[in-house]
Formats: C-alpha cells, sequence, structure tokens
C-alpha cells in the first residue's frame, strides 16, 4: 500500500516543503505515520485516499511543528522564475512549477499537490475533510493562480 | 501550456525517493510509538489513581492520627512514600524524545534501549518489589488499627488483602508476558539497527 504511492508521497512532501532535506525528513515521517496507523485501517476508503489523508495530516502538523513551509525566501535557484517557459526541458518547467506551489498558501499547496497527483475531487474532498462543491470551488481557485504564476505575462500583474 | 500539461509533467518528473530509511525501520520506529503510546496512557491512568489514593491517604491519617501509634502513621507514610517512588519508576522508563527519521539509528536507539530495559526490569523486579513492600506497609496498618479486635478480624483482613494481591498479580501475568516479549523484541530490533547501520 505504501510502496505504491511512494512517488506521490515525496512529490507532495516537496511541494509542500521546497527544501529537499527537510522534504526528506517530512516524508520519513509520514512513512513512519503510515506505519503506526495501519491497523487503522479499516478499508472504508480507498487505499490511496487513506495514504493521502495521513500524508497531508503529517505534513500539517510537521509542519505546525516546525514552520519550515512558512519561510519568507525562497532559495535562489527558483525565487528569480525565467522569463519565457516555452521550449525549455522537463527539469526548468518542474523548477518553475514548484516555485509557483510555493507561492501559494499552505493548504493550497497540499490541495494542489493532490490535484496533481490526479486524485478526484471527492477523494480530496474526503481527504481535507471539505465538501466535494467546496473543494472543487477551491480547486478551480488554485489552478487558476497557479497558471496565473506560471504564465510569465499574467506573472507581472502578480508580482 | 495548459494544467494538463502541468499534470502529465508532474507525474512524469524524475524523482530519486529517499532509501535511507528502508521500511523494517519505519516499522520498527512505529512499534517504538505504539508501545511508548501505551506506556504513556498508562502512566497517565496509574498517576491519576494514585493521587486519589495519597489523598485518600492524607485523610486517614489526618482523622485518626492522634488515637494510633507510630506504627500507624509510619505504615501510612511508607505506602504514600512507595506510591511516589513506583510513579517515578514508570516514568522514568518514558523517552520524551521523539526519533527524526532521517538521522541514524544510532543518535537515539541506545536512549530508546536503555529506557527498554528499564521497562523490562520495572515488569521483572520493581513491580514485585513494590507489591512486596505494599503488603508489607498493610500488614503494619493492619495489626496498628485492627489492635484489640476479635481475632477473626485480626485475620480475615490480611488474609483477604494478600488474596487480592495475589489475584491481581495472577491476572495481569499474561499481560505483563505480552509486554516482556514486545519489549524483548523492540531491544533486539534496536540492537540489530544500529548494528547494522554502524
Amino acid at each position: 500500500m505504501v510502496a505504491e504511492n511512494r512517488a506521490g508521497i515525496y512529490r507532495i512532501c516537496l511541494a509542500y516543503l521546497h527544501d529537499r532535506s527537510w522534504a526528506d525528513d517530512l516524508y520519513q515521517e509520514i512513512l513512519l505515520q503510515l506505519w503506526s496507523s495501519l491497523d487503522r485501517f479499516r478499508g472504508e476508503a480507498k487505499r490511496s485516499t487513506w495514504v493521502y489523508r495521513v500524508a497531508v495530516n503529517t505534513a500539517i502538523t510537521y509542519n505546525a511543528l516546525h514552520r519550515r513551509s512558512s519561510h519568507q525566501e525562497l532559495p535562489d535557484a527558483i525565487q528569480h522564475l525565467p522569463d519565457d517557459a516555452t521550449g525549455k526541458g522537463q527539469e526548468q518547467q518542474m523548477q518553475q512549477l514548484y516555485a509557483a506551489i510555493a507561492q501559494l498558501a499552505e493548504q493550497d499547496r497540499l490541495i494542489i499537490s493532490l490535484v496533481l497527483e490526479d486524485l478526484s475531487y471527492k477523494e480530496i474532498a474526503d481527504i481535507t475533510g471539505s465538501s466535494v462543491t467546496n473543494t472543487g470551488v477551491r480547486i478551480n481557485r488554485i489552478k487558476a493562480r497557479l497558471m496565473k504564476l506560471m504564465n510569465p505575462e499574467n506573472r507581472e500583474d502578480e508580482l | 501550456m495548459n494544467f494538463d500539461e502541468l499534470q502529465k509533467s508532474w507525474k512524469a518528473q524524475p524523482l530519486t525517493v529517499p532509501e535511507q530509511s528502508p521500511e523494517a525501520k519505519a516499522q520498527l520506529l512505529a512499534r517504538w510509538r505504539r508501545q511508548q503510546r501505551k506506556v504513556v496512557l498508562s502512566n497517565i491512568g496509574v498517576t491519576a489513581a494514585f493521587v486519589v489514593t495519597m489523598g485518600v491517604l492524607a485523610w486517614v491519617f489526618l482523622s485518626w492520627h492522634t488515637s494510633h501509634g507510630w506504627l500507624f502513621s509510619g505504615s501510612l507514610l511508607c505506602m504514600a512514600l512507595l506510591l511516589l517512588v513506583y510513579l517515578w519508576v514508570i516514568w522514568r522508563g518514558v523517552v520524551f524524545h521523539r526519533p527524526v527519521f532521517s538521522l541514524p539509528a544510532s543518535a537515539y536507539a541506545s536512549r530508546y534501549v536503555a529506557a527498554l530495559r528499564w521497562r523490562r526490569k520495572t515488569i521483572t523486579t520493581f513491580v514485585w518489589v513494590y507489591m512486596l513492600l505494599l503488603w508489607l506497609s498493610l500488614m503494619l496498618y493492619f495489626t496498628s488499627v485492627l489492635e484489640g479486635t476479635s481475632m477473626l478480624m485480626r485475620i480475615s483482613a490480611p488474609v483477604i488483602t494478600t488474596a487480592y494481591m495475589v489475584i491481581v498479580k495472577f491476572a495481569i501475568r499474561k499481560k505483563q508476558r505480552r509486554q516482556l516479549n514486545e519489549t524483548d523484541s523492540l531491544i533486539q530490533d534496536f540492537s540489530a539497527l544500529t548494528a547494522t547501520e554502524e
């Protein structure tokens, strides 16, 4: 169950905390929480939904304890986004995406990571404990903001 | 660039998921946390019960110490001290430090193994010593308060108390064996993990 979602969990950690060493630490913490609470999984939700729910809750708790996503400055490498995103390598595009996600609110970072992981609105609503309608509205708002941040022309207005 | 393209890139990004903490380590730390949680909850319960008991002991002492001799006061004092020492013993077996997963096991394993060994000693030795001393204190207490009462009273009170303590000890035997097995297994696994990482 954990092995199937390892990559997804790690991507969420990276999106949430930016810094690889912190993300590594959070990732390990999530694995630990998953192992600790495995006996509480009753099969009421999809396995992946349960795994992501534990991951999201652990990330929030971890951040509340360490305040690692609240730093003001982003690393230089991703703070100055390239002016033109077209024709760039995947790595650069990902760097730009992580930089854009880093500018979102803490909760929004988690939600957009779940959307990028291709989870349905219902699954995300289950994970975050909100209604499907509210989740849908929120996701659309976050998507729009993310696309604005990713788009160089619109970003100038934002900055 | 639209969102669907972003989503595709997101899932296709080359990623090195950290491997430094294998599942065996995660499972071990999860087991440690589970046991730790149980111990803390149990200790909280015992502490609450002992606080109430000490209140009762204080009330008994303040109400009747003038009409009884030193044996009465001494036995109550012994019981109160025993409760305090026992609370110290059980809380000493708790480690409040949370494991940092990314650190090597050697950074925390020795502390955990020491706590586990202390818990083991608590079950195998301290509980017995505590019960024996508590029994002795109770016998002294009975000797003091039952002085001048009928023979039946002087015999039945210690016998019933002794029987109760034996039954309690017998009833928790299985639970203690389970705790010992889990503790031994954790000690063994933490030692093995430290040795592997070294």
